[in-house]
């Protein structure tokens, strides 16, 4: 017993140890950038120009979403049915230990198709050991104020506002049980940006080719932070302003996932 | 010190890039194809005596293609779902760019709309000097004229029709694809040149030159007539008339803001847009420039005079918040005499540009 409690306390005092280098490497200001050693660092390191490619599969709990008529039960005790979900990702941005950022500027308008990943690659990201990863969902204020744009950003994809010129950043629409109504969620408005990030410190990769697994885990839109209600939340949601946009903007955020990373 | 100074700014920009949380990077304005033949006519605007110069557009410069284009589609029926109506439609140069004395237009299934048309001229001048991106339509719910031009093409009521279908139908017409190549120096059409033509050729409607222009700038004592004189006293008196506090005296006769004017009206106007309570039934202060061509008056055209107009401000708006507090200051109204009214609409009608119905540049 005694034996076996020195062994135990040995092996507590070496992760102990290892976590504590790792914070105190971590907090090092000093710590040379272009570190020859091979990367033990927490992160990812690109030892050259390269490319992240984002795949996003999108899921209802731990299963893919199904679309209308399939019907989900909801924390809020409603059964709902998804017929439509689309947004906008931008910017993703990658930040280095030192907390400086590289914002790759770009708009993906997002579909979601059942039982097919939506996948993108943005190229020219610079070496350097990063350490966190985000991005937006919906257009950022300047682009959202000043005219219009091509592309993704082409108002003919039925993302805009005309009559309260803006684009639309995130909407998801179905039917509901509680009263058998329709519902729609059309985010927009400069206020309402949203951002999910994610920590890459639990990973020690480098290479060039970075592959982000991310999941949108729609469940999240109606299971929280907040749980979101028919019964007392609103179905329909048109404007910037609407009532509901400050209960749905944490949940959107949470509901997307970063399930796996890899690199080559 | 200039050296100095732009080290600075290189290093703030450096700096507030790396600490900056939400970079904000504006989309680049499209390029043209590398190496084709694109090469646009800037086209020069001839500004009317009495107006400021054309702000600068960079992501949309007015160039002789882009303008010509805008006016084709300006006065095409192709934007409408049945090619029944075009822009011009409701905006008649022959009354302003307004609808023909009409109320409320009439879309192409025969719903009518809730609002005057505006008249469209001196347009630039609004994204200029307009203090927040509430910029265009009575309710300020367009941010610049690009975007603006969307809404008259899909709303419902007007002319019903979708981008995508009307962009199908610009890339299937016999002119249109090589009009938009010479524009834009691209091989596709798509939304956003669409709108940017519309709004340089918009752009490109500049009203000035009037009696009160040289009377105003010109300093030219005899441009106005001893009424007409007396009518712009009245405008600038506090104590008086007090029309300037909104409609400023300037070019443009407006402050371009969005006030309460005292009506009653159920329409919330920017509140619709703003979602701020303290905004409903606020609406764009007009130019008075024109005035004579654009009857009738206010967002819903209630007025069919200049008379009535100014009778409305002299004894019948409301006075009381929500009102503006520059109706709120004078609780018994403004207590003009007959003659008073009459010297005020005459000055009014001196902010007139004939030559805006006549401007060949804006025929079809």
């Amino acid at each position: 017993m005694i034996y076996l409690n020195a062994k135990k306390m040995i092996r507590g005092l070496f992760v102990f140890t290892l976590l504590s280098l790792l914070v105190l490497q971590a907090c090092d200001d000093d710590q040379t950038k272009d570190d020859p050693t091979p990367s033990l660092e927490p992160g990812v390191e690109f030892t050259q120009p390269g490319t992240v490619t984002l795949n996003i599969s999108t899921n209802w709990g731990t299963g893919p979403l199904q679309l209308i008529p399939t019907a989900y039960p909801t924390p809020g005790l409603d059964t709902v049915r998804v017929s439509e979900i689309t947004y906008y990702l931008s910017h993703l941005t990658l930040t280095r230990k030192d907390g400086s950022k590289h914002l790759v500027p770009h708009h993906n308008l997002i579909t979601y198709t059942p039982n097919q990943p939506f996948e993108f690659s943005l190229t020219n990201i610079p070496p350097g050991q990063y350490t966190q990863v985000e991005f937006t969902i919906g257009v950022d204020s300047v682009t959202n104020s000043t005219g219009l744009h091509e592309g993704d950003l082409d108002p003919s994809n039925g993302m805009y506002w005309s009559w309260a010129t803006g684009y639309v950043f995130f909407r998801m629409t179905g039917r509901h049980a509680f009263d058998n109504k329709s519902f729609v969620f059309d985010i927009g408005g400069n206020a309402n940006l949203m951002k999910s990030s994610f920590s890459l410190t639990q990973y020690a990769l480098k290479g060039s080719q970075l592959q982000l697994n991310l999941v949108m885990n729609a469940a999240k839109v109606f299971a929280g932070p907040q749980v979101y209600s028919f019964a007392t939340d609103p179905q329909q949601i048109h404007n910037a302003g609407a009532p509901g946009i400050a209960k749905l903007m944490p949940n959107i955020e949470a509901a997307f996932e970063l399930n796996s990373i890899n690199m080559q | 010190m200039n050296k100095v100074l732009g080290s600075f700014v290189i290093l703030f920009l450096l700096l507030h890039g790396c600490t900056k949380d939400d970079a904000i990077i504006a989309n680049l304005p499209p390029q043209p194809d590398t190496g084709s033949t694109f090469k646009p006519t800037p086209y020069l605007l001839e500004i009317p005596f009495g107006l400021p110069p054309l702000p600068l557009q960079p992501n949309n410069p007015l160039t002789v293609e882009g303008v010509e284009l805008g006016r084709k589609l300006f006065f095409d029926k192709i934007l409408s779902r049945d090619l029944t109506q075009s822009c011009g439609s409701c905006h008649n140069q022959l009354f302003g760019f307004t609808d023909n004395g009409k109320r409320f237009s009439m879309g192409i299934t025969g719903a009518v709309g809730v609002r005057n048309s505006m008249p469209l001229f001196n347009l630039a001048w609004v994204e200029q000097f307009a203090r927040t991106n509430h910029r265009f339509f009575w309710d300020g719910g367009a941010t610049n004229l690009e975007s603006q031009a969307i809404d008259p093409i899909i709303n419902p009521i007007e002319m019903d029709d979708s981008l995508p279908n009307v962009l199908n139908k610009l890339r299937n017409h016999p002119q249109y694809p090589a009009m938009f190549k010479k524009a834009f120096g691209s091989d596709s059409i798509t939304t956003a040149m669409l709108m940017k033509a519309l709004a340089q050729f918009e752009r490109t409607i500049v009203s000035g030159g009037t009696r009160f222009d040289y009377y105003r700038r010109g300093f030219n004592d005899e441009a106005l007539t001893p009424q007409e004189k007396r009518g712009f006293d009245l405008y600038v008196r506090e104590d008086k008339a007090d029309c300037f506090h909104c409609h400023s005296v300037g070019p443009f006769m407006s402050d371009f803001s969005f006030r309460h004017n005292g009506h009653q009206s159920t329409d919330v106007g920017l509140g619709r847009i703003t979602n701020n309570p303290e905004d409903n039934g606020k609406f764009r202060v007009p130019s008075l420039r024109n005035l004579v061509f654009t009857a009738p008056y206010m967002h819903d055209g209630r007025f069919a005079t200049l008379e009535e107009v100014v009778e409305f401000y002299n004894s019948g708006a409301i006075r009381t918040a929500p009102a503006d507090p520059v109706l709120t200051k004078h609780p018994h109204g403004l207590e003009l005499t007959e003659a008073e009214k009459a010297d005020l609409v005459a000055f009014l009608k001196t902010m007139t540009d004939s030559t805006l119905l006549t401007n060949q540049k804006y025929f079809p």
